[in-house]
């Protein structure tokens, strides 16, 4: 992938502040500053859910309330006022949507700006957009092409009214609430997400992407994605996100359950770009992500990809419990930091199937005063006979302010289970460098186009439409990091 | 008093005492201790602690020309002991309170091992090398005897002037219950150390070392480890480079069987420019044995030019047997070029069908493709009579793991 007239744009678009930094004034309707029961209770009423979804809510929040924060990571996370934070926003005036006209212009408007236009999206990408704006859930496109496959590709909190039984057969079952901290949190508050459903045998016709976009000031995002495929299904989803400029902290909670039944592939891919924060640590988003897949089929196969750009401290392994015989767990990782950013990042593959295979490829890029560390575990369990995992680490360090750590975790309790594990730190080459800058490309290009030759074997994995999205947004987070 | 001591001491308090009260506050670490999670220590929390006495036997020689150091029973023994040669000190530790406090000083804070032993001190020994040593002298360390009653805290100090060299062998063969030697080892600039160690205790013995080494500017050493004996053994190493230009070579091999837990753990701190570290770690495991291996590489702000590198592999013979590996890489400095590799597997079929299809009956080739995994680890051994009695003990080992 040739980054040329993309990086250039790249950073002509970033020679301003930060892109997305704007805000979008619509009223929003929230709960109460502050976490207790009633706060819990007023969500699952506003979302009109049944009894035993609150029980559940209730039981996860009272959990939580007896754990401790958790601080094995390599990060300086100042301490966290869970009472000073609102659980609950949503847009107001929101009535049940038929069609894209109804949705507030003003929030058109921001996507618009934020280069998704959910007009042309129909036409152009034949990607359903499920957009989350703040907590809920504002249009649904493309729900009846999916219906006619199957295809139940909805908000969460309406797949909890429209589909109990699989909402308490499978939610939970990946993560479960009391599986750590954030989880717990998350599974006490959260207000929105994306529930999808492909049903045995079908191939999903269309990429399903949502973008999170977090509005309100002081307003935690806790989204719940469930996804399932059942038998021989295949689905791609592609989560991004952007997040308007802010100075206080912003806490971002997520769980993200993948369930792969038999032959049944997921591809996973994400760009985060909430805001980092400025030069000094100030402001930024917290992001605290369990992200967990879970090939429960024979042959089924799970691939996580990400491009991490943005948030001031992101705490995030997405991971792949490889249960089915011959089961596939892929991990694609690139990590940017810069200014005073924190990143603690990489995943789990727990191999309990037979002939399981992973691959873990994660590209670490820390510049400026940031620290970026991968954590990752590889575990091979008894039964998990001719299990196979390659691993490869690789970290740029961009300046000598900057800190890049590698801590991987390797247990292997089966001798035809073969683990491989490499890592490697260094600095950009000096004669790459030079080459580029001899041929009259400026240092902030040449680095730019040297960082995404670096990351190229993740790249490769996204789709299309974030493949480029990406590449521009390595080279804006990069940007006066070097010369 | 040192003024860099850790822990702010109550006035009387002597460093043993210090030490003695920092051990006793948190006891031996369990698993929720990152760096003791594969290995909890907590179970050694029944192990009592009963000094030894000395035999009075001599240990038999493993290398001619070595001047031959006994502890015996965890207790260091003059009289089976050689006389020091000419520019090389031997004095003991017991009632030299400056050179006590100038090691609790360097002692990092928390450390079981370092605390326990160092308040222990079944025996203390310092030994000097001063520039008047002959280049080849040879030193052996020989930890002999004991019971499973019984518990040794051996606390050595090698002290190196600059330019002087050195060969240091420990020979760990006892019996005690507990053993946790504490080694200081100070490498002065351009001084070199080739050091050996094998640990064959006894199958009962639990074996916890910490050894440290400070190195200085242009120093080159060159240590290689053979953890093969006890029930368990965890073989920690602190290397800390303080000056610039060390060139820095480490190597372990750990071989083990039945339910023995063999931990190697080390931790090289690149504090200046320009150093140089390489790691070669070969395990082995069959039966229910469990090995362990940490390695961490921290390289500090300054430390440009690092080159730091580290291969890790482990061989499963068994079903039940388990390799847990954490490498780890801790970089702030950007002109580093650091890596790390780490390997779990089996015995490569093919090969052995190749042996096999050569008419090399299966055990015997196992033996051999197991010699062969760990041949790069022996290879870095010089002397050939210490390479060959190292070897030996490697090669036996394999013949006694594939002929069951």
């Amino acid at each position: 992938m040739v980054a040329t007239a993309e990086t250039i744009s790249a950073v002509e678009e970033a020679t301003g502040k930060y892109k997305y930094g704007f805000v979008t004034e619509i009223e929003t309707e929230k709960a109460p500053k502050g976490l207790n029961e009633d706060v819990i209770r007023f969500i699952s009423a506003k979302k009109e859910e049944p009894e035993w979804m609150l029980e559940w809510r209730l039981k996860a929040y009272r959990y939580w309330l007896k754990m401790p924060s958790p601080d094995w990571a390599k990060l300086n996370i100042p301490p966290i006022d869970y009472n000073d934070i609102y659980y609950y926003a949503a847009p107001k005036n929101k009535p049940k949507l038929e069609s894209l006209d109804e949705v507030d212009p003003e929030l058109l408007r921001t996507y618009e700006k934020l280069g998704i236009p959910l007009n042309e999206q129909k036409m152009l990408s034949g990607v359903a957009v499920d957009a989350v704006f703040d907590s809920v859930s504002v249009a649904t496109t493309f729900r009846d092409e999916l219906a006619k496959s199957g295809v139940i590709f909805c908000p969460i909190s309406e797949a909890i009214r429209e589909y109990p039984e699989l909402i308490k057969k499978y939610m939970g079952s990946v993560v479960p609430v009391s599986d750590n901290y954030f989880s717990a949190l998350n599974s006490a508050v959260f207000t929105d997400g994306s529930f999808v459903f492909i049903p045995k045998g079908v191939r999903c016709p269309m990429e399903l992407s949502t973008y999170f976009r977090i509005n309100e000031q002081n307003t935690g995002q806790f989204e719940r994605t469930l996804i399932i495929a059942e038998d021989q299904s295949y689905v791609s989803y592609l989560e991004g996100c952007t997040a308007p400029q802010r100075d206080e902290n912003q806490l971002h909670a997520a769980v993200v359950e993948l369930v792969a039944m038999h032959d049944a592939e997921i591809k996973y891919s994400t760009v985060q770009n909430w805001y980092p924060g400025d030069e000094e640590g100030r402001g930024g988003i917290y992001n605290f992500v369990t992200k967990r897949g879970a090939c429960r089929g024979d042959r089924s196969k799970i691939s996580w990809t990400q491009v991490e750009t943005g948030s001031a401290i992101t705490w995030k392994y997405p991971s792949c419990v490889l249960r089915g015989k011959d089961s596939v767990g892929e991990f694609y990782s690139v990590a940017v930091t810069n200014g005073a950013q924190q990143a603690d990042t990489g995943t789990k593959m727990i191999h309990i199937g037979e002939g399981s295979r992973s691959t873990i490829i994660s590209k670490g890029i820390s510049a400026g005063k940031s620290q970026n560390t991968y954590r990752g575990l590889v575990e091979v369990h008894k039964g998990a006979e001719n299990a196979r995992n390659f691993t490869q680490c690789d970290s740029l360090l961009v300046g000598d302010k900057c800190g890049a750590h590698t801590v991987p975790y390797i247990i292997s309790r089966n001798p035809s289970g073969k683990v491989e594990h490499e890592a490697t730190t260094s600095r950009i080459s000096e004669d790459q460098l030079f080459y580029c800058l001899q041929r009259g490309l400026s240092e902030e290009d040449s680095v730019s186009l040297l960082v995404n030759g670096f990351c190229k074997e993740v790249m490769k994995e996204l789709p299309m439409e974030f493949a480029v999205e990406a590449q521009k947004l390595i080279g804006i987070s990069l940007e006066g990091s070097v010369g | 008093m040192s003024p860099n001591s850790a822990a702010p001491l109550i006035e009387n308090d002597t460093p043993r005492d210090a030490a003695a009260k920092r051990f006793a506050a948190v006891g031996w670490p369990g698993k929720s201790v990152e760096a003791f999670r594969f290995t909890p220590l907590d179970s050694l929390a029944d192990r009592q602690i009963l000094h030894g006495t000395a035999s009075g036997n001599r240990s038999t020689k493993i290398i001619d020309n070595a001047v031959h150091i006994q502890i015996s029973g965890g207790v260091y023994d003059a009289a089976s002991s050689d006389d020091m040669p000419a520019g090389i000190s031997l004095t003991t530790l017991q009632d030299d309170t400056e050179a006590q406090a100038a090691l609790f000083a360097d002692l990092p804070e928390t450390h079981p091992v370092a605390n326990l032993s160092f308040a222990q001190m079944s025996a203390g020994i310092q030994l000097s090398v001063s520039a008047d040593a002959a280049d080849d002298t040879t030193l052996v360390l020989d930890y002999a005897d004991g019971s499973e009653t019984s518990s040794a805290f051996p606390v050595i100090i090698v002290d190196m002037a600059p330019q002087t060299r050195l060969r240091l062998i420990e020979n760990h063969h006892s019996a005690h219950g507990l053993s946790a030697p504490l080694v200081h080892i100070r490498m002065a600039d351009k001084s070199e150390l080739h050091h050996v160690r094998l640990q064959d205790e006894a199958s009962h013995s639990d074996f916890v070392a910490l050894s440290q080494i400070q190195a200085g500017a242009n120093t080159k050493l060159n240590s290689f480890t053979v953890s093969k004996g006890a029930k368990l053994a965890r073989c920690e190493t602190h290397l800390h480079m303080l000056g610039e230009h060390a060139d820095m070579s480490l190597s372990h091999i750990y071989l083990g069987a039945d339910e023995q837990l063999l931990d190697i753990t080390t931790r090289l701190n690149h504090a200046v420019p320009n150093c140089q570290s390489n790691q070669l770690i070969r395990g082995v495991l069959d039966d229910k044995a469990r090995g362990v291996f940490q390695g961490m590489v921290r390289v500090a702000p300054d430390a440009q030019k690092t080159d730091g590198q580290q291969m890790s592999r482990a061989l499963l013979l068994s079903r039940d047997a388990e390799a847990d590996a954490k490498p780890e890489l801790e970089i702030y400095a950007d002109d580093v070029v650091c890596s790390h590799g780490a390997t779990v597997g089996e015995l490569d079929e093919t090969h052995l069908f190749y042996l096999m299809s050569r008419g090399i009956p299966e055990a015997e080739a196992r033996a051999l493709l197991i010699e062969a995994f760990l041949i790069d680890g022996l290879d870095q051994i010089e002397d050939p009579t210490l390479s060959e009695f190292l070897t030996d003990a490697v090669r036996s080992w394999a013949t006694d793991a594939t002929a069951s």
